[in-house]
């Protein structure tokens, strides 16, 4: 950011009094321009230009473009133009709620498995392994995954087993593979339940559905194409019109049984536990991108992965409940 | 009433119907034939039939890795060789690559790959045979056209069953193409607008001595708020804002004192500005500027043929420098080059405007009535459309 500022401070030819006037013509928030313009009155001041308010004016303008943000000097009949780089936002969720950052990648997510110190990644063109040393990742091996058909435009896969066994299952093909990434690729076989060509799942008594949660009792929540969510079983059926396609179970103590998307505004989603009958019981985390995958890690826990448009990244968080005291 | 919708998977199945000005041209629309290399949002190349390119030292060379695995329409898998035919005279094979070659030097390949390339068989009928999500199934020449999801498709099939597009008024549609000017209680409350990022540009081309006249009278942004019902962005410059990012610092000149100085110190005659018949947008436009223009002391008509042109250049790509040169071309003037950081690219275009006697108007945006059924709508990337 200093050289930057460097450069534009350089379109003010020598030792000279100016006046400064700051646009912020950028999605970027007041604290970045306030720093922005810091940036540049230190660099300013380093090269001996004092501000006054009758002075020539120096006009800067913080703007964007497609390919991110630029910062733009104009003194006199010179423009300098440079990349400006701000500080990364910080990311902001709250809710009772409890979302713990696992991994993030630009890259595709489909699913990930996390066992101890060592981590799965599934993509839709490679699975990665990493481990932990102290408080960094490290990659140890990828692998690119052979399937004999190709996937569809909506990608979804799981993984299942654990590090030393796992199966990858998706609309392509199944793999099987050890943790040193030795896979066996194939068609889907037994035990995948995805549709060929699609992102839907089968099961001879329910049809084709894109997730679906046990709540207990007999009872599922189902996701369906053209349908609202709907609880099954227990001689009732009722719908979820509040809860999108993105379902996954999520046992607490305090009467939540599984997770669900719900209300979006634009490229947003927002989470919440619902009971097994379909009513909220947790306020909405509002998260800053959308659902991808939501994928049981356990009974009391969920893999949510969220795609950020802002930063094009794919994030995992492990979801609980935490219950009031 | 604003209503949230929970978030859905998309659903495959279903017909798009598309009413449309005209036709698409099927064979560069990269809905039935594709390109080696795909240019993004952000003006970057990506892998679309090729997955890998190299080039030599001084770009005449340029070979092309294809993705494995893809099959054209025909059923034909699309090898070296097959590509290398469809490309032309100026590609051949070597081991798994595909080679094109240039007599002189051709640093913007990648540019000319992904615009003006794509890889599709023409058959004496008229009848295409590509790679692209969907295949030509039916076309009346100038009125409809349906193409249906190509199931075997690299990327999976498309979410739709198929696409209809027509020039027809009067059928059910689900998308419609609108003229910006477009009130929105003509369109009607309950169907979305889907607007794009602004794409075309009116500008005039030549005023030459008149440049500054011109430049000065103008009112951009009544044009923008009133005929573009907003949706226009007055124009500083040559490339739109959401490109670059530096219009703001590109010279804002509307200054109708200084335009009667300079029609005075000009002592023009009357002055023809031409515009197309068959835009009746940029005829608006004219009829504007032609009122801006009488008021700095000209005396201005609007007729079909004229010393002053109004014209609409396309956006011919989302990469700064190359949009810029070929805009240079379509201009007659100079082309620049070394555009190698926004820096240059905005002394390019900066000088571009004050030595060429260019003035620019007003960028447009293309504009789609979507009915509510219909999601994930982009023109540009109708497989990725679905209907419930």
């Amino acid at each position: 950011m200093s050289e930057a500022a460097k450069q534009l401070a350089a379109v003010v030819p020598g030792r000279q009094r100016i006046s400064l006037t700051v646009e912020n013509r950028t999605t970027l928030d007041a604290g970045a321009a306030a720093e922005f313009r810091r940036a540049v009155e230190v660099e300013l001041s380093a090269a001996g230009v004092e501000l006054a308010r009758d002075a020539q004016p120096l006009r800067l303008i913080l703007s964007e473009n497609v390919r991110g943000t630029i910062a733009i000097a104009q003194f006199g009949s010179k423009t300098i133009v440079v990349p400006w780089n701000p500080a990364p936002a910080r990311a902001h969720s709250r809710a009772r709620l409890t979302m713990s950052p696992l991994w993030v990648q630009s890259e595709p997510v489909l699913d990930i498995l996390l066992e101890g110190d060592s981590l799965l990644v599934l993509g839709p063109a490679h699975v990665a392994s990493y481990k932990k040393h102290g408080e960094v990742w490290q990659n140890e091996r990828s692998a690119v995954l052979n399937f004999p058909a190709p996937l569809p435009r909506d990608p979804r896969g799981r993984l299942t087993g654990g590090m030393d066994a796992f199966r990858i299952l998706t609309a392509a093909g199944s793999c099987t593979g050890t943790r040193n990434l030795a896979l066996t690729c194939g068609p889907q076989g037994e035990g995948n339940a995805w549709v060929t060509g699609r992102n839907t799942q089968r099961d001879a008594a329910l049809g084709e559905y894109y997730n679906l949660a046990d709540l207990g009792e007999g009872r599922l929540a189902v996701s369906a194409p053209g349908a609202p969510v709907r609880i099954t079983g227990a001689n009732t059926a009722i719908a979820v019109p509040s809860a999108g396609t993105e379902l996954a179970p999520l046992r607490s103590a305090c009467g939540t049984s599984w997770l669900a998307t719900g209300a979006t505004s634009g490229d947003t989603d927002s989470l919440a536990g619902m009971n097994a009958a379909g009513a909220p019981t947790t306020d909405a985390v509002t998260l800053d991108g959308t659902v991808q995958a939501l994928w049981p890690a356990g009974d009391d826990a969920v893999h949510a992965i969220v795609f950020h448009p802002a930063t094009q990244s794919y994030e995992t968080f492990r979801v609980t409940i935490t219950c009031p005291e | 009433m604003l209503t949230l919708m929970a978030s859905t998977r998309p659903r495959y199945g279903g017909t798009l119907r598309v009413q449309v000005a005209e036709l698409p041209a099927f064979e560069t629309a990269g809905l039935v034939a594709e390109t080696l290399v795909r240019i993004d949002g952000r003006g970057d190349y990506q892998p679309g039939l090729a997955r890998a390119w190299q080039r030599d030292a001084e770009g005449r060379r340029w070979r092309f890795s294809l993705r494995p695995r893809v099959v054209m329409h025909d059923g034909t898998l699309l090898t070296p060789a097959v590509a290398a035919v469809l490309l032309g005279p100026s590609a051949s094979v070597a081991g798994q690559q595909v080679v094109i070659q240039s007599d002189t030097p051709a640093p913007d390949m990648l540019e000319r790959v992904a615009s003006k390339v794509t890889i599709v068989r023409k058959a004496a009928d008229g009848s295409l045979t590509g790679t692209g999500p969907f295949r030509l199934t039916k076309l009346e020449p100038g009125r409809r056209a349906t193409l249906t999801a190509f199931e075997e498709h690299w990327a999976g099939r498309p979410f739709l069953d198929s696409l209809e597009f027509t020039t027809q008024r009067g059928g059910p549609v689900d998308v419609t193409a609108l003229p910006v000017s477009t009130s929105r209680r003509a369109i009607g409350e309950r169907v979305r607008v889907w607007t794009s990022p602004p794409r075309d540009l009116a500008i005039l081309s030549r005023p030459a001595a008149l440049r500054d006249v011109f430049a000065l009278s103008i009112d951009r942004d009544a044009i923008a708020n009133v005929i573009t019902q907003k949706r226009g962005d007055p124009a500083r410059g040559l490339l739109p804002d959401w490109l670059t990012g530096y219009s703001a610092a590109l010279p804002s000149e509307h200054d109708l004192t200084r335009a009667r100085q300079a029609a005075a110190a000009a002592k023009a005659g009357p002055v023809t500005i031409a515009v197309a018949p068959s835009d009746p947008l940029l005829r608006l436009i004219a009829d504007r500027i032609a009122l801006n223009v009488r008021d700095a002391g000209l005396s201005v008509t609007v007729g079909n043929a004229g010393t002053v042109r109004l014209v609409r250049l396309r956006l011919p790509s989302n990469n700064a420098a190359q949009a810029l040169a070929e805009f240079a071309r379509a201009l007659g003037v100079a082309v620049p080059t070394g555009l190698t950081n926004i820096q240059a690219l905005y002394d390019a275009e900066r000088a571009m405007l004050t030595e060429n006697g260019i003035v620019p108007v007003v960028h447009l945006p293309d504009v789609y009535a979507v009915d509510p059924r219909v999601h994930n709508f982009d023109p540009a990337r109708l497989e990725m459309v679905w209907v419930e």
